[in-house]
C-alpha cells in the first residue's frame, strides 16, 4: 500500500507543483492518477520512487517512510515504465528485460531464461529475444518495458504514461493485455494518465487532480461518472458520461438470435436462397464473419461464386463478453439492424437488434 | 634538382618509396622504417595522455552536467599556432637535458600534440553523454542503478559511436601534425618532408607526404575496424539481412482490426 | 568480450611504443676513428653538399657514426652541442655563440670547405652604376673581424640590427649623403637569420643614403623561399655567401677559392640576377665542439678526428 501524507513538492523558484496531497492507493489495485496539464500528477508519481524528492509531508510504502530508504535500494523493488520506454539501445531485448534481476546478482543464465518466459507473458514471440529495441516498433518497445519493469516481480509498479505514445489501435490492444496481466498478478500499482477515458477503463481507483497539485476527487470510475464532486471534475470526465458509463460495464448473458449463414466458399446461388430479407451473413472457414452479402448485388463478374468485394464490413463485431456499449453499437452499425455477436473465439454465436439491447439497458437499472 | 612534369615527378617518387635503401637506417641518413615507428610512438603517446585526460573528463562532464565551460575553453586550443608553441617551449624546456636523449625535445613536441588532441576527444566524449536519449538514463535511474553504473553501463555504450569518432578525429589531427618534431631534432615522418624540402630533393619530400597520409588512412581503418567491433549493433544499427531493420509501426499490430472489419 | 578487445588493443599499442623505443641514440661504431663514435649535428643539406659531409670524408677520412639534423647554425644546434645531444656541430664562423659557450672550431688545414664572402646579389637592372658604386664600397671595407664584431652587438648584446648598420656606416665613412642612387627603387630581402638581416640594414641605409626608395623586405625565410623571389623581381637586392649560394644553383660546382667561387657564381647565375665585389668577409662552415669535448679528445684540427679513439 502506497500513502501519501501532506505529501508536498515546491521548486526553488516558488512553484507548487504538487500541494499536501493525501491519498491512499491500496495494494493489488490500479490506481490512476489523472488530471490536465500541471495538476501535478508525474510529479506525484515520481516522489513514490524518489526520482523527485517531496519537499513537505511524507509518503510511506507498506507503512515505511520512503525518505529513509536509501533511493537506489528503494528503487530495485519498484517497477519503473515511462512514456517512451527507455529501452538500453545497446543491448538486446532479453538483456534488457533480465537487466534488474542481473543488477541484483541472479546468474545471467538463469534471469535471460526468466526473461524468455516473461517476454512471451506480455505477447511477444521469442524471435524478438536477439533482437534490438531499434528493430521493434513502439508498441513492441512498450510490451518490453513492461516485461522489464516486472522481471524482478517486484510488489510495486509505477506507471508515468506508458500507453501514451503509441498508435489508438495499438494503444487499446496494450490496455487490454495490461489489464488481463494484472489480474494475473495482483500488484500495486500507481498509473499516470491525461487521457480520462484510460483512467476509467484502467482503474480500480481514479485520483483526479487539479492544477496546482491538488487532489479534487478520489473515487472509483462508476463512482466519478455517476457523482463528479465538483464542476471542474464533471467537465474533465467529460460529456456523454452516462452513454461513456455503458462502455465499462460488461452485459453478461446476451438473448442472442440465430442467423442464417453462408461460407465465403459456397456459391452465389446457395447464398442467394439462403437469404431471408435480401441479406445473408458470410463466414470463412473458421466462422468468423466475413460481413454482410446483399443479394441485388449479384455474383462476381462472369462467375458462380460470391463476391467478396461486394461483402458489407462496416458494421462493427461485439464479442459475447463485451460492454453495453460494444453490443449497442453492433447493432446500430450493422446494415440489417442486426448486431453481429462472437464468442471468445471470434466464431459466430449469434445477433441483437438494438431495441434488445436498450432494454437490457434499462432494466440493469443505473441512472444516467 | 629535378625538374620534370607531373608524371616524371610520380614516377620518381615512386622509385624513392620502393628503393630499399631508404628504408634501412646509414650513418647519415635514418631510414623509413626507422621514422615511420619514431612517428607511430609520438602518435600514440601524444593520443594516450589526451585520451587519459580527455575521456575521463568529457565522461564526468557529460554526466553530471558541470564544468561545461571546460568543453568550450578546451575548443579553443584548436587555434593553436603548434611549430610556434613548439619552438616556444623547446627554448625553455631542452636546456634542462643534458647527454645523448631526445627527451627535452620530445617533451615540448609532446605537450604540443596533446593539446591539439584533447579538443576532438573531449567534445565529442561530451557530446555522445550529453545526446543520449534522457528517457534511457530516467529508466536506468528509476530501476535502482547508481550514478557510476548509469555512466558506464548506460550512457558510455551509448556515447561509443561519438567517443570513437572522436578519437579518429584526434588521431588524423595528431599524426598529420607529428611532422613538426623535424623542427626540432627528432626524428618522424616529418624528417623527409623537411629534409627534402630543404636539400630540394623533391621525391624525398613528396615522399614523405605519401608516408604521413598513408599512415594516417592505416590508423583511421583501424580504428573504424575497432569501432564495427565494440558499439552496439542495437546503436550502430547494422543488422545481418534486410528482414532485420527497424521495423515500422504497422508491423505487429495485431489483426483485431481486420476481424472488425471483416 | 568488447573489454577484452580494448584490453588488447592497448596491449598492441604499448608493445608498438616499447619497440620504437629503441630506436633513437646508437652508436655504430665501425672504424674505432674518434669521429665514428660521434653524433654531428647540423643542416640536411650539409650532408650531400660537396664542401659538407663528402668533402670532410675525402679530405680527411672523417666520418661520423650518426648525423642528426638540427637547422642551420641556429639555436637547435647550438643547444643541442651545449646539452651533449650531439658531440660535432656545423656552425658559422661569425656565430657569437661559439665565443659566449667557449666552443672550439677546428681548423681546416687542407681548405675543405669552400669560401664563403659576402657579396650583393643584385638584379641587372636595378644595378645602376651609383648602385653599384655604393655596394662594392661597403664589401671594399667589410672583414671577417668586422662583421664578428657587429654580430656581438646585434645577437649578443640584443642591440637593434639598423642601428648598429647606421654606426657602422658612420665609422667607415661611408655615410655620405648623395644623389647617385635617386630614382632607383629597389625592393632589398634577406634571410631569415641576424647577420643576413644586419647586411641587408647595411646595404638599405647606405643606398638610402645615396637617394634610392627602399623598400625593405626582412626574414623571408631560407633559399628556397627568397631565390625564386629574387628570379621573378618580387625582391631586387640581397646580401649573399658566394660558396653557399653557388652550391644552391649548382650542386655539382667543385671549387673552393675565393675567386674560383666568384667565376663559378658568375656562369651559375640567372640571366636576370649579378652578382658584385664581394666582401673579404667570410662566414664560413665551420666544424665545432664543446672546449670539454676538444680537451677530452686532443682535438685541434678537423684531422684529429680521423685518429684512432
Amino acid at each position: 500500500m502506497i500513502r501519501f501524507e501532506a505529501a508536498s513538492k515546491t521548486y526553488p523558484d516558488g512553484t507548487i507543483a504538487v500541494d499536501a496531497l493525501d491519498l491512499v492507493a491500496p495494494s493489488g489495485q490500479i490506481t490512476v492518477l489523472v488530471g490536465p496539464s500541471g495538476c501535478g500528477k508525474t510529479t506525484s508519481l515520481r516522489m513514490i520512487n524518489r526520482m523527485i524528492d517531496a519537499t513537505g509531508g511524507r509518503i510511506l510504502l507498506d507503512d515505511q517512510d520512503i525518505g529513509k530508504v536509501e533511493p537506489a535500494e528503494l528503487r530495485r523493488g519498484i517497477g519503473y515504465v515511462i512514456q517512451h520506454a527507455g529501452l538500453f539501445p545497446h543491448r538486446t531485448i532479453i538483456d534488457n528485460i533480465a537487466s534488474v534481476p542481473i543488477m541484483l546478482g541472479r546468474k545471467k543464465k538463469q534471469a535471460r531464461a526468466d526473461a524468455m518466459e516473461l517476454l512471451e507473458r506480455v505477447g511477444l514471440d521469442q524471435k524478438f529475444a536477439h533482437r534490438y529495441p531499434v528493430q521493434l516498433s513502439g508498441g513492441q518497445q512498450q510490451r518490453v518495458g513492461v516485461a522489464r519493469a516486472l522481471a524482478a516481480d517486484p510488489p510495486v509498479m509505477l506507471m508515468d504514461e506508458p500507453f501514451s505514445a503509441v498508435d489508438p489501435v495499438v494503444r487499446e490492444q496494450l490496455q487490454d493485455e495490461f489489464l488481463r496481466l494484472q489480474g494475473e498478478l495482483g500488484k500495486t500499482i500507481v498509473f499516470v494518465t491525461h487521457d480520462i477515458d484510460e483512467a476509467i477503463k484502467l482503474g480500480d481507483q481514479v485520483a483526479v487532480l487539479r492544477v496546482g497539485g491538488r487532489l479534487a476527487q478520489m473515487a472509483t470510475p462508476a463512482e466519478l461518472l455517476s457523482n463528479p464532486i465538483d464542476d471542474f471534475v464533471a467537465n474533465f470526465v467529460g460529456r456523454d458520461r452516462g452513454y461513456r458509463a455503458l462502455g465499462f460495464e460488461v452485459v453478461g448473458a446476451l438473448p442472442l438470435e440465430p442467423e442464417p449463414t453462408v461460407a465465403l466458399s459456397s456459391s452465389f446461388d446457395q447464398a442467394a436462397r439462403a437469404a431471408q430479407d435480401g441479406w445473408i451473413l458470410v463466414l470463412d472457414d473458421a466462422r468468423r464473419p466475413q460481413g454482410w452479402l446483399a443479394v441485388d448485388d449479384g455474383p462476381a463478374p462472369g462467375s458462380e461464386a460470391i463476391n467478396p468485394v461486394t461483402l458489407r464490413r462496416g458494421g462493427t463485431v461485439a464479442d459475447v463478453d463485451g460492454t453495453y456499449r460494444a453490443v449497442l453499437d453492433a447493432a446500430l452499425s450493422s446494415p440489417t439492424g442486426r448486431g453481429v455477436v462472437v464468442d471468445r473465439d471470434g466464431a459466430f454465436a449469434g445477433t441483437i437488434n438494438a431495441t434488445q439491447v436498450v432494454e437490457l439497458i434499462e432494466s440493469r437499472g443505473v441512472a444516467s | 634538382m629535378a625538374k620534370g612534369g607531373g608524371g616524371a615527378m610520380i614516377g620518381q617518387v615512386f622509385s624513392w618509396l620502393t628503393d630499399p635503401a631508404h628504408w634501412r637506417d646509414t650513418a647519415l641518413d635514418t631510414g623509413i622504417t626507422t621514422q615511420l615507428l619514431a612517428h607511430v610512438r609520438f602518435s600514440l603517446i601524444a593520443l594516450g595522455i589526451a585520451s587519459a585526460i580527455a575521456l575521463p573528463l568529457g565522461l564526468f562532464i557529460g554526466h553530471t552536467r558541470r564544468g561545461t565551460f571546460l568543453v568550450a575553453g578546451a575548443n579553443a586550443l584548436r587555434a593553436l599556432p603548434s611549430v610556434g608553441l613548439l619552438v616556444l617551449l623547446t627554448v625553455m624546456i631542452a636546456p634542462h637535458f643534458h647527454g645523448r636523449t631526445d627527451i627535452g625535445y620530445v617533451i615540448p613536441t609532446e605537450i604540443v600534440l596533446v593539446l591539439l588532441a584533447i579538443p576532438p576527444i573531449l567534445s565529442n566524449t561530451y557530446a555522445g553523454v550529453d545526446t543520449v536519449d534522457p528517457a534511457v538514463t530516467d529508466a536506468a535511474r528509476g530501476m535502482g542503478m547508481r550514478g557510476r553504473q548509469v555512466l558506464f553501463d548506460v550512457e558510455l555504450p551509448c556515447s561509443l559511436p561519438l567517443i570513437l569518432s572522436g578519437l579518429r578525429s584526434a588521431t588524423l589531427q595528431v599524426i598529420a601534425t607529428a611532422t613538426i618534431a623535424s623542427f626540432v631534432p627528432l626524428g618522424g615522418l616529418g624528417r623527409f618532408i623537411y629534409d627534402g624540402l630543404q636539400q630540394q630533393d623533391y621525391p624525398q619530400m613528396i615522399g614523405g607526404g605519401v608516408l604521413v597520409a598513408a599512415l594516417a588512412v592505416t590508423a583511421d581503418l583501424l580504428l573504424a575496424l575497432l569501432q564495427r567491433v565494440t558499439v552496439s549493433r542495437g546503436i550502430s544499427g547494422r543488422f545481418a539481412t534486410k528482414g532485420d531493420a527497424p521495423a515500422g509501426p504497422i508491423e505487429g499490430a495485431i489483426t483485431r482490426v481486420e476481424v472488425e472489419a471483416g | 568480450m568488447k573489454h577484452k578487445i580494448l584490453a588488447g588493443a592497448a596491449a598492441a599499442a604499448l608493445a608498438l611504443t616499447l619497440t620504437a623505443c629503441g630506436g633513437s641514440s646508437s652508436d655504430s661504431s665501425s672504424g674505432g676513428t674518434i669521429a665514428s663514435s660521434f653524433i654531428f649535428g647540423g643542416p640536411a643539406e650539409f650532408k650531400t653538399r660537396t664542401d659538407g659531409i663528402p668533402g670532410l670524408a675525402e679530405h680527411y677520412g672523417v666520418s661520423f657514426g650518426k648525423y642528426t639534423v638540427t637547422d642551420t647554425g641556429g639555436p637547435v644546434t647550438v643547444n643541442a652541442l651545449k646539452q651533449g645531444q650531439i658531440d660535432a656541430a656545423d656552425l658559422f664562423t661569425t656565430d657569437p655563440s661559439i665565443e659566449s659557450n667557449g666552443f672550439v672550431i677546428l681548423t681546416d688545414p687542407k681548405a675543405n670547405f669552400a669560401a664563403q664572402n659576402v657579396l650583393p646579389i643584385i638584379n641587372k637592372d636595378k644595378a645602376t652604376d651609383g648602385v653599384k658604386t655604393t655596394l662594392n664600397a661597403i664589401s671594399a671595407k667589410l672583414d671577417t673581424a668586422g662583421l664578428g664584431a657587429l654580430m656581438v652587438k646585434v645577437v649578443s648584446e640584443k642591440q637593434d640590427p639598423d642601428a648598429v648598420a647606421k654606426a657602422w656606416l658612420a665609422d667607415q665613412g661611408l655615410d655620405a649623403t648623395g644623389s647617385s642612387a635617386s630614382g632607383v627603387k629597389l625592393t632589398v630581402g634577406s634571410a631569415n637569420f641576424p647577420e643576413n638581416v644586419l647586411l641587408a640594414q647595411i646595404y638599405a641605409e647606405a643606398l638610402k643614403a645615396q637617394g634610392a626608395d627602399i623598400k625593405l623586405k626582412l626574414n623571408i625565410g631560407s633559399r628556397e623561399k627568397y631565390v625564386p623571389a629574387l628570379k621573378d623581381g618580387s625582391v631586387d637586392l640581397m646580401p649573399e655567401y658566394n660558396g653557399s649560394i653557388l652550391q644552391y644553383l649548382d650542386a655539382k660546382a667543385t671549387a673552393t677559392e675565393p675567386q674560383d667561387v666568384f667565376d663559378a657564381l658568375q656562369k651559375a647565375l640567372p640571366s636576370n640576377l649579378i652578382v658584385l665585389d664581394q666582401a673579404e668577409a667570410q662566414d664560413s662552415d665551420a666544424i665545432v665542439v664543446t672546449k670539454e669535448t676538444a680537451e677530452k679528445y686532443g682535438l685541434k684540427s678537423i684531422a684529429d678526428l680521423a685518429k684512432k679513439k
